[in-house]
């Protein structure tokens, strides 16, 4: 009735809500001290790098305003590159910079920028105008991500990323993000980006949606979305799941890209994942959520272990 | 998860003061559940003349303790006079006293009276009085009237009524009583025969404007368990008017040693006054009542604005936690809502959308000029201040008034909405702009069409316990794990 869905149904579907999400999953299961570890970004680097997590190359940061100008002895000549915030949120303030020619950088969307937008944009994100709480930040110079083929044809003009959701190291649900003309190559739903919902024991597509309506194919290149299957899926689950230790965070957002030459990298984590994910999925993910809870074990499982268990548990036939 | 016992437990002590605050506010200090309640206050000047002989004077005086009645505040006028007000157990008196006196003298008492909120209710008779012996042929007369009376009567109250009307005719056993006596004390005579409990009193008509007055003696009766007042003098009593007992049971009203020619007059005077402001004062008397209205009238000020932020804040949390809402920054909407209490709601819509509309504007061009972020956000706070002279002198000078007070909007928060607005605008695109813009003055409006509601500022300021129920629906509000109702719009595809 009137465009709502019923509130019994959602709740019978396992569907979580943003108060649940905020009160029973982020409140109870992540230590606010351990934020950092994951809303500074070069923080989460080092600490995936410890752990030996393949992440994307750093290239260099600009820390202080009179440095700004350094970032150009930083960036690569032939190679794309992006500049984002350190303590950036929701995909705020990143710069992608995929060539430069005579007319300057050449943006992601094929518009150009020139030097003095690049010194402006560091200053910004030195100045904190992308943190959380416009604390002031660092600006992280990152090699760009040269895509894996098999998504070509998926994605318009942005990076296609993987977000997994770990709940306490076992990853219980997954979603493909593809970047739309819509959405102006940016991965965020809400911008229209299209969310493929991936089967969390195969990879394989299991549904897709944009402005949270059910597509099959992809808005700008036709292709059957229904036809994606992630090669290799135990390597991303295994990546994921080691993010936990990593950050210490029980209910956390992973992000993956998949590098044409490196394979899964982890692009950041996030300590209040979104719930659009259920959407792409066409499924509530508390009931995966609540099935980790009521888990009893005397002596915490390792990352394969935790893969096992959810291999075995989860599985939805197609 | 811990337990919820605690919880609940606070939540139950904020509920309990809450409620406890309010009931307690409204029926004992009497502060109206609604504003604006004028409430009737009297007050009354008894003058005390008497001439002096050059002898110590004292001058009592009994004051009066109607229980209907509340007295408010009373104080004596008197040159060079020892003055004591004493009211132990059933005596109430003013007393004063000087070593010599001589010539005319003038003394005052003041009071002032307001009906009682909820008056005790009346203690029965101690005692009935002995039959007075009276000698014939008045008692025969006495016993024939009463013989009468019961006649023609079936119960106490149409007894006395008969009584009533006896007096009033004439009869010849009444003319005979009315030679020696008074109609007030003829008919308390037939009572004690009757073996009613009466009361002689004294009361005050309390008429506005009136001088000169004297205390009309009436006589009370206990009949049907509750006295019964009656008027047996030859002035008539105006019933609309109300009657201040002055004196139960005593002799006498003034008792002068010391002087001469003693007469007492009383002057009554009303004026009607806010029934807020009244029981404020009465509570503030109190040691233990705990109100606002002890400050100074600028901080109370302060106050009656401050103290509508609570709910505000709860126009906030309801509407982004049950409903879903977005809006830009948390509490922006709130400080929004302020400034349209002072700037009415059209002017202030229309002032706030024209201020951003051209603060984005300006602000799209001086992201051009690559500034660092500081700089720039002072730079929009300059900008928003002349855009705000600029509406205000063009306004002023076509005459519309109405839009001079646009200068009430906080600068500083709408330079940080407009950066926030723009940032928005270049990150998210317009759309966004327009979802959280709207969704901010949504909840602005929302929130002051409560705060300037007349019944929430009264309730806000004159009951602080409504700030404990409001901070006890904030948390639980705060524990609230179901959807928002805009996440079903959002989840449709799933249900």
């Amino acid at each position: 009735m009137f465009g709502l869905a019923k509130s019994s149904t959602l709740r019978a579907r396992g569907v979580m809500g943003m108060n649940q999400r905020n009160i029973s999953y982020i409140a109870r299961y992540n230590d606010r001290s351990l934020y950092p570890n994951v809303d500074n970004k070069l923080r989460t680097k080092e600490l995936a790098l410890e752990e030996g997590i393949a992440v994307p190359d750093l290239l260099g940061t600009v820390s202080y305003q009179h440095d700004v100008e350094e970032v150009f002895d930083m960036l690569p000549k032939d190679q794309g590159f992006c500049i984002k915030p350190s303590k950036g949120s929701g995909g705020k303030g990143i710069l992608v910079i995929t060539s430069r020619d005579e007319n300057g950088f050449m943006k992601a969307s094929g518009s150009y920028v020139q030097e003095q937008d690049i010194v402006r944009h560091i200053s910004n994100i030195l100045a904190g105008l992308f943190s959380l709480g416009g604390d002031a930040d660092v600006a992280m110079v990152e090699a760009l991500i040269e895509f894996d083929p098999i998504f070509a044809g998926y994605s318009h003009e942005g990076v296609p990323d993987i977000r997994l959701i770990v709940f306490k190291g076992y990853p219980v649900m997954a979603m493909l993000r593809l970047a739309t003309h819509a959405s102006d190559g940016k991965a965020n739903l809400h911008q229209g980006a299209v969310g493929v919902g991936l089967d969390i024991t195969t990879g394989n597509a299991i549904s897709a949606v944009q402005y949270s309506e059910l597509v099959t194919h992809h808005p700008d290149t036709d292709k059957v979305l229904r036809d994606i299957s992630i090669e290799n899926w135990r390597s991303l689950m295994t990546l994921a799941s080691k993010c936990y230790e990593v950050s210490g965070l029980g209910y956390l957002g992973v992000d993956l890209v998949l590098d044409k030459h490196r394979g899964p990298l982890v692009l950041e984590l996030n300590a209040r994942p979104g719930l659009a994910i259920q959407i792409a999925n066409q499924k509530g993910m508390l009931e995966n959520l609540r099935h980790i809870e009521s888990l009893k074990l005397r002596r915490a499982l390792n990352v394969e272990q935790r893969i096992d268990y959810v291999l075995e548990n989860f599985a939805v036939g197609r | 998860m811990t337990s919820r016992l605690p919880f609940l437990f606070l939540i139950f002590v904020l509920l309990l003061v809450g409620i406890s605050n309010i009931y307690y506010r409204h029926v004992h200090n009497g502060v109206p559940l609604t504003p604006g309640q004028r409430i009737d206050i009297w007050q009354v000047e008894a003058e005390v003349t008497f001439t002096g002989v050059g002898k110590p004077v004292t001058v009592s005086l009994n004051l009066p303790r109607d229980r209907q009645f509340e007295l408010i505040e009373e104080f004596t006028a008197s040159p060079a006079y020892g003055v004591t007000i004493s009211r132990d157990g059933g005596d109430s008196k003013a007393v004063w006293s000087k070593r010599e006196v001589r010539g005319s003298q003038t003394l005052y008492y003041k009071a002032s009276f307001k009906n009682a909120l909820d008056p005790p209710s009346d203690e029965g008779p101690t005692e009935i009085s002995e039959i007075p012996f009276q000698a014939e042929p008045y008692e025969s007369s006495a016993k024939s009237l009463l013989a009468q009376a019961r006649n023609k009567s079936g119960s106490q109250s149409t007894f006395i009524d008969q009584v009533v009307q006896l007096i009033n005719s004439d009869d010849q056993n009444m003319a005979m009583l009315l030679s020696r006596y008074s109609r007030t004390n003829a008919f308390a005579l037939l009572m004690e025969y009757a073996q009613f409990p009466i009361k002689r009193v004294r009361g005050l008509q309390l008429e506005d404007e009136r001088r000169n007055q004297s205390l009309i003696p009436l006589i009370k009766v206990w009949v049907d368990n509750e006295w019964r007042l009656l008027n047996l003098g030859n002035v008539a009593l105006d019933e609309e008017v109300p009657l201040l007992i002055w004196v139960e049971d005593e002799p006498s009203v003034l008792d002068v040693t010391g002087g001469e020619d003693s007469s007492l007059r009383f002057a009554i005077s009303k004026f009607s006054t806010s029934a807020v402001r009244e029981a404020n004062n009465v509570a503030r008397d109190k040691s233990w009542g705990f109100g606002l209205y002890s400050l100074p009238i600028a901080e109370q000020n302060l106050f009656r604005s401050i103290l509508l932020l609570p709910l505000g804040a709860l126009v906030v949390v309801f509407l982004r936690i049950m409903i879903g809402i977005r809006c830009s920054g948390t509490f922006m909407p709130v400080l929004i809502a302020t400034s349209f209490i002072q700037t009415e709601l059209l002017n202030g819509l229309l002032g706030f959308t024209l201020v951003v509309a051209v603060g984005l504007m300006i602000r799209s061009y001086l992201s051009h000029l690559n500034l660092l972020m500081v700089s720039r956000i002072s730079a929009v706070v300059i900008v928003v201040i002349g855009i705000i002279i600029a509406f205000t002198i063009f306004a002023f000078r076509m005459g519309l008034t109405e839009a001079l007070t646009i200068t009430f909007f906080p600068m500083v928060i709408m330079a940080w909405t407009i950066e926030r607005m723009s940032i928005l605008w270049e990150e998210e695109g317009a759309h966004e702009v327009l979802v959280q813009g709207g969704g901010s003055l949504f909840i602005a409006l929302i929130a002051y069409l409560l705060m300037d509601n007349y019944l929430m500022r009264h309730w806000a300021f004159n009951f602080l316990g409504v700030h404990a129920l409001i901070m006890a629906a904030v948390l639980m509000m705060g524990q609230y794990t179901g959807y928002r109702l805009l996440e079903l719009r959002r989840f449709k595809a799933l249900g």
